[in-house]
């Protein structure tokens, strides 16, 4: 699976190459996302805009990379943008809307951490 | 008196429901729509009825049987043939059916109502028989008022101060509409009308026939009679359907009793109603349990042999047969089984295909989670997802 990885000022884009994230690919986004909170970075969006489903691997992995930041004791956040509507709906009905705020866009994102 | 209806269609436009149920089956408060027609032709003296069958007919058949159990007979006219022991449907259009019957037995020797199996009405039918009689009319339309803006979603009828059709528009865009009158399904025909229509062929009322008819200038007529018509037409059309009829905007005979105020439900339920948080209208299947905790929000149905677990939260949803609502399901608007789960506005979130089995499931399941699975289940566990603890105090007391 194709993950791009970038820097805008003090915040990390991560944006999986849609249109699914399910369990073929879940594997190599959580690894990404462990991969760049091992390696120091803290605040990280992960980019969905062409993710058109996200099965519950790629959720799992979207969790486990956010327990494994809060644990470390890091400061930061994993945060959403371009958050499709079918995968919103998926976040409203477990609740974990409550959990990932989400951006309409990868600079309302950037903006929503402190520079 | 005689009447037919018709119950082959596919119900393309009302998936993923209708990918296990034939439209007419689907349940409105958990009675099928067909039953509220069946109900409705005994009350106006209908007591023959044939119903056109093709799509998942063994769901109709089986449960509406010769029809003694609803006051009439029912005889079924099946669209299709079997292949390698199998049924494959196959229409013949709405008038290819009613000429299938008649060259069968010669049925149709009176004036006869014909039906469409896709909508709740309670049209004034001995009304409706007297008009077309007193116009001496050959084929009549039940016509219905519809809002300007509705109007590219019917076929739209123009008629002369007699009642007698002059054009139709099949889907108009609503500046180019002749009329505001839509055309219900709903016909009262003389038997010489199945003369026009060829043998052997498919051959459509509204699209073949009803051009013949105007064509030939024969005594055709249409009426607006005030009515209610809930047409179930898609996937969002069922929910609001439900919304309005548990609003109490078309009345019904709830099944059931009213265990609590604006409170419905069916026997053997297992719940504590001290210790959920339930506002009506809602309706419970029978043999549903709903757990200490749970909340529910009408207008809502949940149906038979469910299970609401603690922590759940459902507002105005209908919530289909054996179908387990999790701890941690927050439903808004929605249509959930075990099998799939619609919005309101008819879009689709594929739960169990993406392994949400842990968060809406079959009663019935019996699962094991994959890691994937218990990793989102025990975060979904901790207290930073789970409700404010406040929440409790809205339960209801007695």
């Amino acid at each position: 699976m194709q993950i791009d990885i970038s820097q805008r000022g003090n915040a990390t884009i991560v944006a999986p190459e849609g249109p699914r994230l399910d369990a073929e690919v879940a594997g190599d986004f959580r690894a990404a996302l462990l991969g760049l909170i091992e390696g120091g970075k803290g605040n990280l969006i992960v980019n969905l805009d062409g993710v058109d489903f996200i099965d519950s691997s790629g959720l799992g992995a979207l969790v486990s990379a956010l327990k494994h930041l809060k644990q470390s004791g890091r400061q930061g956040d994993i945060r959403l943008a371009h958050v499709k509507p079918p995968v919103q709906s998926v976040l409203e009905i477990i609740r974990l809307h409550r959990v990932f705020s989400r951006y309409g866009s990868v600079d309302e994102a950037v903006k929503s951490y402190p520079s | 008196m005689k009447a037919v209806i018709l119950a082959g269609g596919k119900g393309t436009r009302v998936r993923p429901i209708t990918e296990t149920i034939p439209k007419p089956m689907i349940p409105i408060i958990n009675k099928p729509i067909l039953e509220f027609l069946i109900e409705l032709l005994r009350q106006h003296g209908f007591n023959q009825i044939m119903i056109t069958t093709s799509y998942l007919a063994w769901d109709i058949e089986s449960y509406f049987r010769e029809g003694s159990r609803f006051g009439v007979h029912i005889g079924y006219s099946y669209e299709g043939y079997y292949k390698d022991g199998a049924p494959v449907p196959e229409g013949i259009g709405s008038a290819g059916g009613l000429k299938k019957i008649q060259e069968a037995s010669g049925f149709f020797d009176e004036t006869f109502v014909v039906l469409c199996g896709d909508a709740i009405i309670d049209l004034d039918l001995t009304r409706a028989l007297e008009m077309h009689r007193r116009a001496k009319a050959l084929a009549t339309i039940v016509l219905k008022e519809v809002p300007k803006k509705d109007l590219s979603r019917f076929g739209i009828v123009e008629t002369a101060p007699d009642g007698r059709i002059l054009q139709f528009q099949e889907k108009p865009s609503p500046d180019r509409a002749v009329s505001t009158l839509a055309n219900t399904g709903i016909y009262v025909f003389e038997p010489e009308v199945l003369d026009l229509i060829p043998s052997n062929r498919t051959f459509d009322i509204g699209g073949e026939l009803f051009p013949l008819l105007a064509e030939r200038k024969l005594p055709f007529f249409g009426f607006a009679i005030p009515f209610s018509w809930i047409d179930i037409g898609c996937t969002s059309a069922y929910w609001q359907a439900t919304q309005m009829i548990m609003r109490g905007e078309f009345k019904i005979d709830m099944p059931g009793r009213e265990v609590r105020p604006n409170v419905w439900g069916g026997i053997n339920l297992d719940i504590d109603f001290r210790s959920i948080d339930i506002q009506g209208p809602v309706y419970i299947g029978s043999s549903t349990r709903i757990e200490p905790g749970a909340m529910i929000h009408g207008p809502t149905v949940v149906g038979r042999n469910c299970l609401v677990e603690t922590g759940a939260r459902i507002d105005a949803c209908i919530v289909g047969d054996y179908t387990r609502v999790s701890s941690f399901a927050d439903l808004h608007e929605k249509i959930v089984s075990g099998r799939f789960c619609v919005d309101s506005n008819g879009t689709q979130v594929d739960l169990a295909g993406g392994g949400y089995t842990f968060v809406i499931d079959d009663t019935r399941e019996r699962r094991a989670w994959t890691a994937d699975q218990q990793v989102l289940i025990d975060f979904l566990r901790s207290p930073e997802v789970r409700d404010d603890p406040k929440e409790c105090d809205t339960l209801t007391s007695e």
